[in-house]
């Protein structure tokens, strides 16, 4: 079984609030304001996909990703963990913030691999958040979709899928082929590859498209267009907590619920 | 017409109020009606009570939904969508609401937007508001193609309220799926108080070091008659389950008081709890930006903290 | 004294010792060589499985070293077992002397054993070498089977018999002694007052024709169990004897310590650290065979006092024990012979090291398997790999920093080194390091040392965001393929700088930036603040204003003592402050990790065990002293979170700081230095 695995660079979410900034001409983060990485729920999927290489559920695992040039690192991090192969939709622009533009990017590429029958996306991407391109990319496919997805078995040639639901766990038995999102969990963080793949991927090809090249020029990228970014804002913040002055903790807990009482947030019992 | 729909069972629930709230609103200012859908086994009463609160009609799509993951929920309420020509479907942003929004504009060829924090109309288009880069930004959005499927936060919608007149419920079985998604187990949902419902909420981070000390949480939160929850670092750590997190890719949550422990307050995080009326911060480094958004902090070890304000709560305790 | 020491003074060499007997001697003799040049060769193999070594370089002080140890001197740093091995490896030298003596006499002919050198030597004091021996042996009966100290390995029988044997040699050659003397009634029996004695006591026991008759088998016993220790020498540690002054003479012989070997990764096959005994050096493998098991590594290793699953000394002799049965296939070695958690547990102090008598290098080992864990087996604990991952996305060590590279210069007139025309006038490049940059704590220690740079009207820039992590945490883990990276790019940056003379307060970024760094071809004058502050105040450029006298203790970190030598400018600093300084019981080069070392600042591990930071913290308390001062932002943060811990039994609270934060709480603000 062949299985794509969907990613995106991200600037890095570890970027403190207060250092955040926007750029309100391009309405995006200004250009080295932190380092572009690979997404966390992208590296969760990752992960997943070579889960079940090493599983034997897939035999042939293939990062695809759009993204400016840079981004082919994130690429090169997904051959390290042994990717089989990696395909890097060279985008130009400033990042892509219409998830329909970008489910219309991947698809095109997805149809000129040889066809899978897994593609895995991370849950949403950590810059816009949208979490839609999973989804989009299966109706657009008319595949079925599972999200929030963290574990992954085969059984009677179908998938068994475990995902978070409102409650709880949830395992959903999935019929190929089938797109499924992914979400954090401790099972699926990113394992560090050995020294030798890590060298040996920066010596294996990335095959490069262009939009152009997928048959999506400019005008067939704004006809797949649905959303437009109107405007991007920090909110402010502003500190106005009360701390609780007490260097014991007997004195602190006392004192924490005598305020807690005078703003009518938590009753004592009596 | 706005189509406002949502998991019910029994009456009108929380976030059927708000979703309900937001669409009443947004019918008036576009001067369409409002239909709520209630999906569920049980979904008659909500119905009913929803068009007591503003909805000009009243939906109960009836079944088994889990059973199909969220196909059931998706073709039934596509089905419902193009018979009202609905200009806008409002969904609440929850594991459900994410899974069907983007499938279901897909479906009526509209344009999702998820996560909606706010809704306005300029120029008779529809300008959304939604966090983005892990809640440090906001954006605001319009579809260029309507239908618009939106899935709204919890707690950022003010609630829809009772306003007489009835509606009456028009009941709908779900449609059979093809069965390319099927349930096969689930954990039993977890007995006590559901997170976006608790009134007191003990959180727990990073700071907390293990999943032992989670035991203690459990007490305090026991205590004060609230539910546990858990940052990302903790839920991704494996000291607490995944649909115990709270924040952007969790729970949202709006409790009364918000106990967060050991929790730095990465921006991640501070996106569920912003409906929190109080957040109270108990951290070790006084500049994390958790004490940004508390009310009352205190700059304590949790571990030499939470034990005493357990010990004090059980001795008032009756 | 002419008359005492009588010229025709002598006995009868080999007495009552027939031709057959000197027949038997040798041919045991053979054997014995025979036996023992197997031996040797059996360990000879295993040294050839491994890689070249260089060991010729700087010969002075390789010989200095080897001379001194040779001398007891590493072994006297011990006081008890460093006697008792003093008096046993003396005293075995005059006795094998006094053998030597015998065969030139007698088996070739060369009449030595005459007159005062007979009666001095010969006599007096090979008798009184033989005591000592004896009293070694007590003391070392005494210590093993006795006193039991945990850090001495048992092997029963073997440790009993080599004892026992030595015991019994010596016994048999007094006994022998005694016989002679009874039997020959020797007038020159007072120069061998042992002897003599014995002498006395066995003929109380039988008579002189007993005596006699018995005489031939205490020769046989006596020259057997020689023939038979001698044997048995390179199948047991006993062959320390030969291999640990070799070891001392092929161990580094500085002066940059512990220097980690770097990997050619443009290599056509890479060696990605130790699993197999062809990736260590011929030295290294050597070294395993010179451990004499006196455990002291282990009484010293900060890690096994808290309880962590390492001993240093188990890693030599499991190493050890692993090649020797299985030899070149013996492995893996990193993760298999050597548990991964003993790996893991070492904070890369250097004290077992520092401590060992024959110049063992533990941690090359340790990183070593650490590497080919990180590399080769991608296995590392959970936040190790995180702290990588860190350090590669961010180029720092600190997971989920909420700063940024320069916030700790936010508000301070401090200049950018990109800023400057002419980098040659500035006296010196301060690096900040990741710690001041993203640790909190760590900033105020920047921010106290430029109020002093900018007191005494110190010249000197900073790179501020153009620093990266040196990549000590990545070297130290193992992750060498990553520090080699940021290496790489930090030399580049700071040649393109033109920067000479660097300045900073972290002892793992002086200890990159001055020894590591040349290997890459960055050679710079690194000076670490106390140094640095220590001579500006020589210089008069720093005032200092009175204030109340505190109770203070210095906390050498190991990277700036035991890996840099710098143990007194910290120390010079603190006395000319309003301080009263009291040492720790273990400090300067016997100083006790704080626990974060080798990486473990970004892994110190939760598994409830003792923390390293906490023992640490305790005996500093134990001083009396309300201050724990240190020289290291990582120490820092350790022994603050160790000074947590205490109770209060435990003392009053302790506070710890850098001490660079003491002087600037001390500077005379009124007379602001020259401008």
């Amino acid at each position: 079984m062949h299985a794509v695995v969907l990613l995106k660079q991200i600037l890095d979410w570890e970027l403190p609030p207060r250092k955040f900034r926007i750029d309100q001409e391009t309405k995006r983060p200004p250009d080295g304001l932190a380092p572009a990485l690979l997404g966390p729920f992208e590296q969760n999927a990752l992960e997943l996909a070579i889960q079940l290489k090493e599983t034997g559920v897939v035999e042939r695992v293939t990062a695809l990703l759009a993204g400016p040039p840079g981004a082919a690192d994130a690429l090169r991090k997904a051959l390290a963990v042994r990717c089989d192969d990696a395909v890097h939709i060279v985008v130009e622009a400033p990042d892509l913030h219409d998830p329909s533009q970008t489910a219309e990017l991947l698809l095109a590429a997805i149809r000129r691999l040889e066809p899978p029958e897994l593609v895995l996306a991370g849950r949403q991407a950590g810059d816009w958040d949208h979490g839609q391109v999973g989804h989009l990319v299966a109706e657009r496919l008319r595949w079925p979709v599972l999200g929030l997805v963290w574990q992954v078995e085969r059984i009677d040639g179908r998938l068994l899928a475990w995902r978070s639901g409102v409650y709880g766990s949830e395992q959903f038995a999935v019929r190929l082929p089938a797109v499924m999102t992914v979400t954090s969990h401790s099972s699926l963080r990113l394992r560090m590859g050995n020294v030798m793949d890590l060298m040996a991927a920066n010596r294996k090809p990335i095959t490069t498209w262009t939009p152009e090249e997928l048959g999506l020029g400019p005008e067939e990228l704004a006809a797949a267009g649905r959303l437009e970014l109107a405007d991007v804002w920090v909110p402010e913040v502003e500190r106005h907590c009360e701390l609780i002055e007490a260097e014991d903790p007997a004195e602190a807990v006392a004192a924490l619920l005598d305020r807690l009482e005078e703003l009518k947030l938590l009753k004592r019992p009596a | 017409m706005i189509i406002a729909a949502t998991w019910e069972s029994g009456g009108l629930g929380q976030a059927g109020r708000e979703v309900l709230g937001a669409a009443v609103r947004l019918g008036a200012a576009l001067g369409d009606d409002v239909a709520f859908a209630a999906l569920g086994m049980a979904a008659v009463d909500a119905a009913a009570e929803a068009g007591g609160c503003g909805a000009a009609r009243a939906f109960a799509l009836e079944g088994d939904y889990a059973a199909s993951g969220a196909e059931g929920a998706i073709a039934s309420l596509a089905e419902l969508a193009r018979e009202l020509e609905a200009r806008a479907v409002l969904l609440a942003a929850d594991e459900q609401g994410g899974e069907i929004g983007p499938r279901l504009a897909e479906r009526l060829s509209g344009t999702a937007v998820t996560h909606a924090t706010s809704v306005e109309v300029a120029d008779g288009r529809l300008l959304w508001t939604r966090p983005v880069f892990g809640g440090k930004a906001f954006a605001a959005v319009t579809a260029h193609v309507e239908p618009v499927v939106a899935t709204l936060r919890r707690g950022a919608f003010s609630s829809a309220e009772a306003m007489g007149g009835a509606a009456a419920v028009e009941t709908r079985q779900v449609p059979v799926t093809d069965g390319a998604v099927e349930l096969i187990g689930s954990e039993e949902p977890q007995s006590g108080v559901a997170l976006e419902d608790a009134a007191v909420i003990v959180a727990g981070g990073g700071g907390l070091g293990s999943g032992e000390a989670f035991a203690e949480l459990e007490e305090l939160a026991g205590l004060l008659g609230g539910a546990v929850g858990a940052s990302l670092v903790a839920v991704d750590s494996g000291w607490a389950a995944p649909e115990r997190q709270v924040g952007l890719t969790g729970k949202v949550v709006s409790p009364d008081l918000y106990f967060a422990i050991g929790i730095s307050g990465a921006s991640q995080h501070l996106a569920g709890i912003g409906g929190a009326k109080a957040v109270v911060a108990v951290n070790t480094d006084p500049d994390a930006p958790i004490f940004n958004t508390a009310k009352l902090g205190v700059v304590m070890d949790w571990k030499k903290f939470v034990p005493v304000l357990i010990e004090e709560l059980r001795r008032a305790a009756p | 004294m002419n008359d005492v020491l009588a010229a025709e003074a002598t006995r009868e060499v080999q007495w009552e010792v027939t031709t057959a007997m000197v027949v038997v001697m040798y041919a045991s003799m053979g054997i014995a060589l025979l036996v023992f040049g197997y031996g040797i060769w059996r360990l000879f193999r295993v040294w050839r499985l491994g890689r070249r070594a260089a060991v010729w370089n700087r010969l002075g002080a390789r010989l200095r070293r080897m001379l001194a140890a040779i001398a007891q001197a590493t072994v006297l740093r011990r006081r008890l077992p460093g006697f008792m091995h003093a008096l046993i490896f003396y005293g075995w030298w005059v006795l094998l002397g006094a053998t030597c003596v015998v065969f030139i006499d007698h088996d070739l002919g060369l009449r030595i054993m005459q007159g005062a050198f007979y009666l001095v030597f010969q006599s007096l004091i090979v008798d009184l070498f033989g005591a000592l021996v004896l009293l070694g042996l007590g003391i070392a009966f005494y210590r093993r089977y006795v006193m039991r100290p945990q850090q001495l390995e048992h092997r029963e029988p073997a440790d009993a018999l080599l004892l026992g044997s030595i015991l019994l040699i010596v016994l048999t050659g007094f006994a022998l002694e005694g016989i002679r003397i009874a039997a020959t009634d020797d007038p020159w029996a007072n120069w061998s007052p042992i002897g003599a004695v014995t002498s006395l006591s066995l003929g109380r026991l039988a008579n002189d024709a007993a005596l006699t008759r018995a005489y031939p088998w205490f020769w046989l016993t006596h020259l057997l169990l020689w023939h038979v220790l001698l044997a048995a020498l390179p199948f047991t540690k006993f062959v320390h004897v030969f291999t640990s002054p070799l070891n001392v003479f092929f161990s580094d012989p500085g002066p940059a310590k512990g220097v980690v070997e770097p990997t050619d990764f443009t290599a056509e096959a890479v060696r990605l650290g130790i699993n197999a005994p062809a990736d260590m050096t011929w030295r290294q493998l050597f070294s395993l065979d010179a451990c004499t098991e006196c455990g002291r590594c282990e009484a010293v290793c900060p890690a096994h006092a808290a309880g962590k699953p390492l001993s240093p000394k188990r890693v030599i002799l499991d190493l050890r024990d692993g090649i020797r049965a299985a030899g070149a296939n013996a492995g893996p070695l990193a993760g298999g012979v050597i548990a991964p958690e003993a790996l893991w547990a070492c904070t890369t102090c250097r004290a077992c090291e520092e401590v060992c008598p024959v110049a063992i290098e533990h941690v090359p080992l340790i990183v070593g398997m650490r590497q080919n864990l990180a590399m080769e087996q991608a296995a590392v604990p959970t936040r190790v790999g995180e702290m990588v991952a860190n350090l590669e996305a961010r180029e720092h060590p600190f997971r989920g920093a909420s700063s940024g590279r320069t916030d700790w210069m936010e508000g301070l007139p401090v200049q950018e080194l990109d800023s400057i025309e002419e980098a040659g006038d500035l006296d010196v490049v301060y690096w900040i390091g990741c710690a001041a940059a993203f640790d909190e704590r760590a900033q105020q220690i920047a921010r106290a040392l430029v109020s002093v740079l900018l007191h005494a009207g110190v010249r000197f820039a900073v790179l501020a965001s153009k620093e990266r992590c040196t990549g000590d945490p990545a070297r130290r883990t193992g992750n060498e393929y990553h520090y080699d990276l940021l290496a790489r790019s930090n030399v580049e940056t700071l040649e393109g700088a033109g920067v000479t003379r660097i300045l900073t307060h972290c002892p793992h970024c002086l200890q990159q930036l001055r020894h590591e760094y040349r290997a890459f071809g960055g050679r710079y004058e690194v000076v670490h603040h106390s140094e640095f502050v220590s001579s500006l105040i020589e210089q008069g450029r720093v005032r200092l204003a009175p204030g109340a006298r505190e109770r203070v203790t210095f906390h050498d970190p190991c990277y700036l003592g035991r890996y840099n030598d710098v143990f007194e400018a910290p120390r010079r600093i603190l006395d000319v402050l309003p301080t009263e300084r009291v040492e720790m019981p273990r400090s300067r080069s016997e100083s006790f990790c704080c626990g974060a070392g080798g990486g473990h600042a970004f892994y110190e591990d939760d598994d409830g065990g003792e923390k390293i930071s906490g023992i640490r913290a305790r005996e500093a308390a134990a001083t009396g002293a309300t201050t724990v001062v240190t020289g290291c932002p990582f120490c820092l943060t350790m022994l603050e979170s160790g000074a947590r811990t205490l109770t209060a039994e435990q003392g009053p609270p302790l506070r710890a700081r850098d001490f660079v934060e003491l002087v600037a709480d001390a500077l005379d603000s009124k007379g602001s230095g020259p401008a």
